[in-house]
This record gives structure tokens, sequence and C-alpha cells, in this order.
């Protein structure tokens, strides 16, 4: 038996306890409970803010008791008019300069990007709803190179044609893209030295007669969210990036191709993605019991119930 | 005077073993553990203290916690010291690629003998602070984030009141109670924590959220 009690940890740990937790769980459940609460979230210096989600009320009680110097993640939107409200008044009451330690800002739907005004971050995450709103190619260029920016997300956005005007090399270690060409693809893997996750929507442009002996081993991730690529396209691609350790594919297929067989995936793996050990394999297909070339899913998942995957590769299928 | 706990497979006194040699901690009660390289490994404050003191057969003395937290803890370590260990670039999961980047660090995922592990230490009894200290004392970053996470998983969702009524802390109004600013005050010394000038300042405002 101890009395030892929450109220009894030293602040660090309360500290510790809050980076689980979101923003309003903090406010919401923590800051009313006692006055020494109260002040430990006020000393607390990892808040991340996400002011798309809160109420107008909400928003004026946050911008006047967050010091901008505690907040170290900035999420805001104008996709709808009230959020317009909410950012004009953001912009005149919030001075994002004075946000000392911010180090990852996500616009939604913004045109006025503000990037100028930061200092410094380490993530930029800008993703748009409308198609009307752009970033400045040259205002996202100069952004990337004076924060030495290291991660970058951009999404609902094809922004290939600004990748290609990036300054060389680009210092970017995480990148998020919508569709890239295989032309692209390669361009940016050549002019990326420092990229180790490389999460994409779907290559196209794809062809065998493209191949090349090239590598590219400073990439250990790669995510594509809607993969139509063909088995013998997919393995083109993989096949320059051989030191990947993570895959993860989300593929929607009318019929169970070769995609879907597991002793092609393995030898596949075994040969030419030696250091892979997590592969997260998504598929959406449409079971159609009346079709003659009916195949069970029972039968799909049992390809992947060999020891190869049971024992040395873990695979995470999702159906 | 102290007594001797098995804490790994192979308890002979100071010897060289397949993880390098054997190391005896002392519990703040007396009680002796011996523990191999693999768990020295995993906490800063042993490694450091074994690293600077010769101790030779020596017990190195943990003043800050009892044996039975240290039991549980040299049991955790002896369970993870064959885990892979993270590249150092990976401090923190950002390189996580499955990692929301709009959201805080995740505490769902906590394995399953982690779960099992956190479970024998309890709120009314104390004991689940004393194990969080106890790992934030000795360094043990693993131990920490399960400790933390659990605390984090029992508040989401809650109101103040079931906070209040969940950890036994009563609510405080300005200059009363155990939290007031004499008492706070007055633990210095006993709790490590740097309060902000602001701790002594007047009763949380509500919360709009909670109207």
């Amino acid at each position: 038996m101890s009395n030892v009690s929450l109220l009894d940890c030293p602040i660090e740990i309360l500290h510790h306890i809050f980076d689980y937790l979101d923003t309003q769980t903090i406010f919401r459940s923590l800051r009313c409970v006692c006055n020494q609460l109260d002040a430990t979230v006020k000393t607390y210096n990892r808040f991340q803010l996400n002011l798309t989600l809160t109420s107008q009320l909400h928003f004026d009680f946050i911008l006047h008791f967050f010091r901008p110097e505690n907040i170290i993640s900035l999420v805001y939107s104008a996709d709808c008019s009230k959020q317009s409200n909410k950012i004009d008044f953001l912009l005149t009451n919030f001075d994002i300069r004075q946000c000392t330690r911010l180090n990852s800002l996500t616009q939604l739907d913004i045109d006025n990007t503000e990037l100028d005004r930061v200092l410094l971050l380490i993530s930029l995450s800008i993703q748009f709803y409308h198609p009307s709103h752009r970033v400045p190619i040259l205002s996202l260029s100069k952004a990337i190179m004076k924060w030495n920016l290291q991660q970058l997300h951009l999404i609902n956005e094809s922004y290939i044609t600004t990748i290609l005007s990036w300054p060389i090399p680009c210092p970017l270690n995480h990148l998020t893209i919508d569709t890239c060409t295989y032309t692209e693809f390669m361009y940016i893997l050549g002019h990326s030295p420092f990229l180790r996750t490389f999460t994409m929507k779907n290559c196209i442009g794809m062809n065998s007669a493209h191949s090349i002996d090239v590598s590219y081993p400073q990439l250990t991730s790669l995510i594509i969210n809607f993969c139509y690529l063909s088995f013998k396209n997919l393995n083109l691609l993989l096949s320059y990036i051989p030191s990947i350790t993570y895959l993860k594919l989300i593929i929607y297929e009318a019929e169970l191709g070769s995609l879907f067989d597991g002793s092609q995936w393995e030898e596949f793996i075994q040969t030419k993605l030696p250091f892979l050990n997590k592969f997260h394999f998504c598929f959406r297909y449409t079971i159609q019991k009346n079709y003659e070339k009916y195949i069970s899913i029972d039968s799909v998942i049992n390809q992947y119930r060999t020891p190869f995957w049971l024992k040395k590769k873990t695979l995470v299928c999702y159906l | 005077m102290a007594t001797t706990a098995e804490a790994s497979n192979t308890t002979t006194g100071n010897t060289e073993t397949a993880t390098g040699k054997m190391i005896k901690i002392q519990s703040n009660d007396g009680q002796i553990f011996e523990v191999d390289q693999g768990v020295v490994e995993q906490s800063s404050t042993i490694k450091t203290l074994s690293d600077l003191m010769d101790v030779g057969d020596v017990p190195i003395p943990l003043p800050n916690v009892k044996a039975s937290i240290l039991g549980p803890i040299v049991d955790f370590c002896n369970h993870h010291k064959n885990d892979q260990k993270p590249e150092p670039i990976d401090e923190d999961d950002d390189d996580d690629p499955n990692k929301d980047i709009y959201e805080p660090k995740r505490s769902d995922d906590i394995c399953e003998w982690d779960l099992n592990f956190i479970k024998q230490f309890t709120v009314p009894e104390g004991t689940l602070f004393d194990i969080i200290m106890a790992a934030n004392y000795l360094g043990i970053k693993t131990l920490l984030a399960v400790g933390c996470k659990t605390i984090a998983n029992m508040v989401r969702g809650k109101s103040s009141t079931e906070v209040r009524e969940m950890f036994n802390i009563s609510y405080d109004p300005p200059g009363e109670g155990i939290n007031a600013p004499n008492a706070i005050e007055g633990q210095a010394g006993t709790v490590p924590t740097t309060q902000d000038a602001n701790a002594t300042g007047p009763s949380p405002q509500p919360d709009p959220m909670n109207q």
C-alpha cells in the first residue's frame, strides 16, 4: 500500500502524460480538476492545437489562454464561412511569429499561407478541399530551404511541377503527395538524399521498358494509398528501393489477380526486399458468388499463412 | 539486513554470462537484485552509475525505489531485453509512417504483456504512481511510456469531476485545500517539481466546453 497520488508526480511526468492527450482532454478533463493541475497545464509547452475542431466561444478562450510559445503544432482551416471568420480572428489576434517552438503547421484550404511569418518549422502540411486554393509555389520552395524542412504533406494536390522546381538537394525526409508519374517518382528519389518515407496516392505512366539499373537506398518506407499498378509494374517500382523496411499498399481491384498471389510476393520479397519487416496489405474486392471465377477470401488469405509470412514478416491484411 | 532476490536465470554473483557482466542493485529497503547487461542497458540511471562506479560486487543503491516496485521493474526489463531497439532517429515515433500528423502520441499501442504487467499496479493503492515515478527515476523510457499511456487512457473522455473521483483529488477553491498556495510551497523539497508562479494564482477559469 502506498499513499502516492497523481498530484505527487513530478511536473515532467504530468507533462509526459499530457503528451498522449489531445488539447481538448487536457482542458476538459484535467485543467479544472484543481489548482495544481491548472498550473501544470499552464506550464505545459508542447500543445498541439487543432483549431478546426473548436467552437467560436472556445476559440476565443483558447487564444486568451494559450501562450504562443507553448504551442508546437498548429492546425487551422478555412474550408467554410464560419471557419473563415475564425481565421480572420486568428490572424488578427494571434501573432504566429511568437510561436517560437512551433515545429508543425497544418493548413486546410487556406490561400494566405502566412509562411513568411513563421520562424521555423520541421513539418508543414497543406491540405486542400477546394480546387481554387493554391499555395504560391515560390513561397513553398523558399519555405523548404529556409527551414530545412523535414516533413512536407501536400494532400489532395498534385504538386509535381513544384517539386521539380525545388532546390537540389531537397532536405525532406517525409513526403506526402498526390498521384505522381514514374518519371517524377524517379526524379524525387534521385534528388532527395534524405527521403525516408514517401507516401503517394498512386504512380502512373509506368512501363517495364523504363527499367534502369539504379537504386535509392535512402528510402525505408513506401505507402501507396490508391494503388492501381499491376504486379509487374509494382515490382519494377519496388526494385529501385531495395532498403525499405515498411510497405503499405491499398489496392482496389475488380479481380483477384496476380497482385494477391502470396507465393509471388514471398519470392519477390525474399529476392528483392530483404529488409522488409512490415507489410500492410489492404485490398478491396467485391465477392460475386455466382461469378464463374469465384475465389473465396479464405483461399486468398491462406496464401499468407505460410511459415514465411507467419514467422519472418509482419503482414497485416485488411479486406 | 539485505536479502538477495533472484532476478535472472544465472545468479552467481558478479559472474560473466552470455549477456555480459552481472550487476547488483539494491532497493531502499535493502533487497538486492542481480541483473544482467540486457536489463542495465534499459535504465539510463543504472547504466550511468555502473559506468561511473567500479562497483565490483557491491550493490548499486537505488534509494528512491522499494523492493516491491523494483522486483516487477526487473521483470519488465528482463521481458523486454531482447526487443528490437529503435534507431535513435526514430525517437518519439517521429518516423512512424502510420502516425497521424494531426494527433498527439498514440496511447492505444500498449502490447498485451505490458497491459497485463501494468494491471498489477493500481490508483487506490498508489502503486501505479510508484511504478511511474520509479521508471522516471531509473530512466526506463519504455516503462515510463506504458505508465503514462495508462493514465492518459484512464483520463480520456472523463469530466473534471470524474477525474477527481478517479484519483481521489479534492477540489480546492483559492487559498484552501491541500493544493492551496501555502500547501504547495510547503511541499517544496518533497515533490521534485518546479511549479510555475501561476500555480499559486486563482482557481481555474470555467471551461467553455463544459458549459
